[in-house]
């Protein structure tokens, strides 16, 4: 059997708009086994970052069970939840969000702190892997938006995660650093990495396994890519 | 490495973490120096006072907490009622008691070669005169007063230039410069500040009653309880000028102990004083430092997000915003702290008593946690995915 790493089951999310419920979707199941490459794809506004959020713990849904790697994460406190965030998912985000203050090198061994670990030896191999190993000692201002999203990939990296979790990564780059980025998380999903991608662009979903979309306020599988 | 994350994160605004660091150094200096000089100042004068008078009694006809006291404490007899000669006689029987002698003050015009000024001279009977020798050292000169001589405080003759030799007029009546006190700090008889001369050169010169007691001067065996002898002295008088209630005393006996008492209490009214201010200056630099932590997390709120996803966990958050507290007040008193051991080098009058030491670190550990403990609240409450929605 194959190991199962993350599980969703009959997960929503509403807001309130005052006294109205807004559901952004309902009945969302999915089950990604290890070394799964899977894409969500849908238009902007229709809920992938509220979803994708909801996988990697970093918000609650309103109904239903998020497992990670079999742990039901409702079930946690905020100490193991910390440490579920350290030690079992890698995110990388639209926007960077690196340390300004801190090199690229200490952005990258920053989850260090949190996991425990000391492997800089395995941090500065992923920085050559990604391309950075000349630039281990550059701030991010002095990095251009392809680098710093390599930088933020080797970051979600270095404490190898179980899955890694990508919101539009390549929205904030131009079409060259986005096709760099792309062909990395490429090359990780062969070297073995679980990765789960929400993008708006069909173009980038069609370089995963599975893909799916959110129609109808739930996910749904998308066959016609 | 979180170390070195709180280190980067003061030095981003350098010039605001200066300024937090500037308020917790003056602040704590200020507060330090209030306890040191005022610690040494009390003890200085206290012991003086103890060291320099502690077999004298002196009586004076005026009550201590007469608004007059203070300006004219000595200016005896002309303000207050006299004393009897059967008051001094009775007095000097009393046990323990080895002499009682004539004392008075008066308001004169000196002259030297130069200047010209108003002054307090002090006289004292001939028997009693060795009193003011074994209070202060002379500078110069030889301890023996006779008529037509005087004897100068050190801090005077300073300020007047006066020599050993030099005539002075006083209220026209010229006097020679026997001898010059060196200077001993605040002392019952003021020696510093006066000058000094035979109790019947000053009934001539200031046109005294030869046959009044103006005031005394009570030298006691050291053995002897100063409080028994008080209390005698008490009845003594209190019988002779026919006083009932305690608080109705229109006269004083002053001591070396009890006016050390009197002014080690107004000092530490003037410290507490001094140390609430400086408390609320430690207040304003605390509110300060909290205030910085606050804009902190405000302009890092999608950076701690972040670090919440990587997995920075509420230990994380504590110790990161305890560590920029510390920083900030530890940055803050380790020029308060260099100042200090100088000082305490350079043999000023410093004095920080142990306890000094734990009031100040307990201060320094509850200012840490009082600092850090809202801010860190406000940085533990971010919710990473509404935090990271924020633009
Ligand atoms: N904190 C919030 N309060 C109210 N509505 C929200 C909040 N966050 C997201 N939404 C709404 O949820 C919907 C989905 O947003 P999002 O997940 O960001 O979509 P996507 O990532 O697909 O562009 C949007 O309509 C958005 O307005
Ligand atoms: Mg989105």
């Amino acid at each position: 059997m194959e190991e199962i790493v993350l599980e969703l089951r009959g997960i929503g999310k509403y807001y309130l708009d005052g006294n109205n419920i807004l559901w952004v979707f309902r009945d969302v199941n999915l089950k990604v086994k290890a070394n799964e490459f899977v894409a969500i794809v849908a238009p902007s506004g229709s809920g992938k970052t509220t979803l994708l959020n909801i996988m990697a713990t970093l918000d609650r849904p309103s109904e239903g069970k998020v497992f990670i790697d079999g742990i039901d994460i409702s079930k946690i406190d905020d100490r193991e939840l910390s440490y579920i965030r350290a030690k079992k998912i890698g995110f990388v985000f639209q926007q960077f969000n690196l340390i300004p203050e801190l090199t690229a090198l200490e952005n990258v061994t920053l989850p260090f702190i949190f996991s425990g670990s000391r492997d800089i030896d395995y941090a500065i191999q992923l920085m050559k892997r990604i391309g950075l190993g000349e630039r281990l000692n550059f701030y991010p201002s002095q990095l251009s938006g392809g680098q710093k999203q390599r930088v933020a990939i080797a970051r979600a990296l270095v404490n190898r995660p179980k899955i890694l979790f990508a919101d539009e990564p390549t929205g904030n780059l131009d079409p060259d650093s986005a096709k760099e980025v792309l062909r990395i998380f490429e090359e990780l999903h062969k070297e073995g990495n679980t990765i789960i991608l929400v993008t708006h662009d069909y173009d980038i979903a069609r370089r995963a396994q599975r893909v799916y979309t959110i129609k109808n306020k739930t996910l749904v599988v998308k066959d016609d890519l | 490495m979180i170390s070195k994350l709180i280190l980067k994160f003061l030095l981003y605004n350098k010039i605001r973490t200066s300024l937090v660091v500037l308020s917790v150094f003056i602040s704590s200096l200020f507060f330090i120096s209030i306890l040191g000089f005022g610690n040494a100042a009390k003890e200085s004068i206290v012991n003086t006072l103890n060291r320099l008078s502690s077999d004298i009694i002196l009586i004076i006809p005026l009550a201590i907490d007469n608004p007059l006291f203070l300006q004219r404490s000595l200016r005896t007899g002309l303000i207050g009622e006299a004393f009897r000669e059967s008051d001094l006689k009775q007095i000097s029987e009393l046990p323990g008691v080895l002499g009682v002698y004539r004392t008075s003050g008066f308001d004169v015009t000196v002259s030297t070669r130069k200047e010209e000024f108003r002054l307090q001279v002090f006289a004292i009977e001939e028997e009693g005169v060795d009193l003011l020798f074994d209070t202060a050292e002379l500078q110069e000169g030889r301890p023996i007063l006779v008529s037509g001589n005087v004897f100068v405080g050190g801090g005077i003759a300073d300020r007047y230039d006066m020599r050993v030799g030099d005539t002075i007029r006083i209220n026209n009546r010229s006097f020679k410069i026997a001898g010059i006190f060196k200077k001993i700090g605040p002392n019952l008889f003021n020696i510093d500040n006066g000058i000094f001369l035979l109790n019947d050169d000053l009934v001539e010169l200031a046109d005294l009653d030869r046959n009044r007691v103006y005031s005394m001067v009570v030298k006691f065996d050291s053995s002897t309880d100063e409080e028994t002898l008080r209390s005698r002295i008490h009845e003594i008088l209190d019988r002779s000028r026919k006083i009932k209630d305690t608080d109705a005393r229109d006269y004083s006996l002053l001591s070396g102990s009890a006016v050390s008492k009197q002014i080690g209490n107004l000092i530490d009214v003037l410290r507490y004083f001094f140390l609430v201010i400086s408390g609320v200056s430690i207040f304003v630099s605390l509110i300060n430092l909290t205030n910085n932590l606050y804009i902190f997390i405000t302009e890092k709120y999608k950076q701690l997000a972040t670090m919440k996803v990587l997995g920075g966990d509420s230990r994380f958050i504590y110790t990161m915003i305890l560590g920029m507290s510390s920083a900030f007040i530890i940055l803050g008193i380790l020029p308060t702290i260099l100042i200090v051991s100088t000082i305490s080098l350079l043999n000023l009058p410093f004095i920080l008593y142990a306890t000094d030491i734990y009031i100040s670190i307990s201060l320094l550990i509850l200012s840490i946690l009082i600092t850090s403990y809202f801010p860190s609240r406000a940085a533990l409450s971010i919710q990473p995915a509404e935090a990271l929605r924020y633009e």
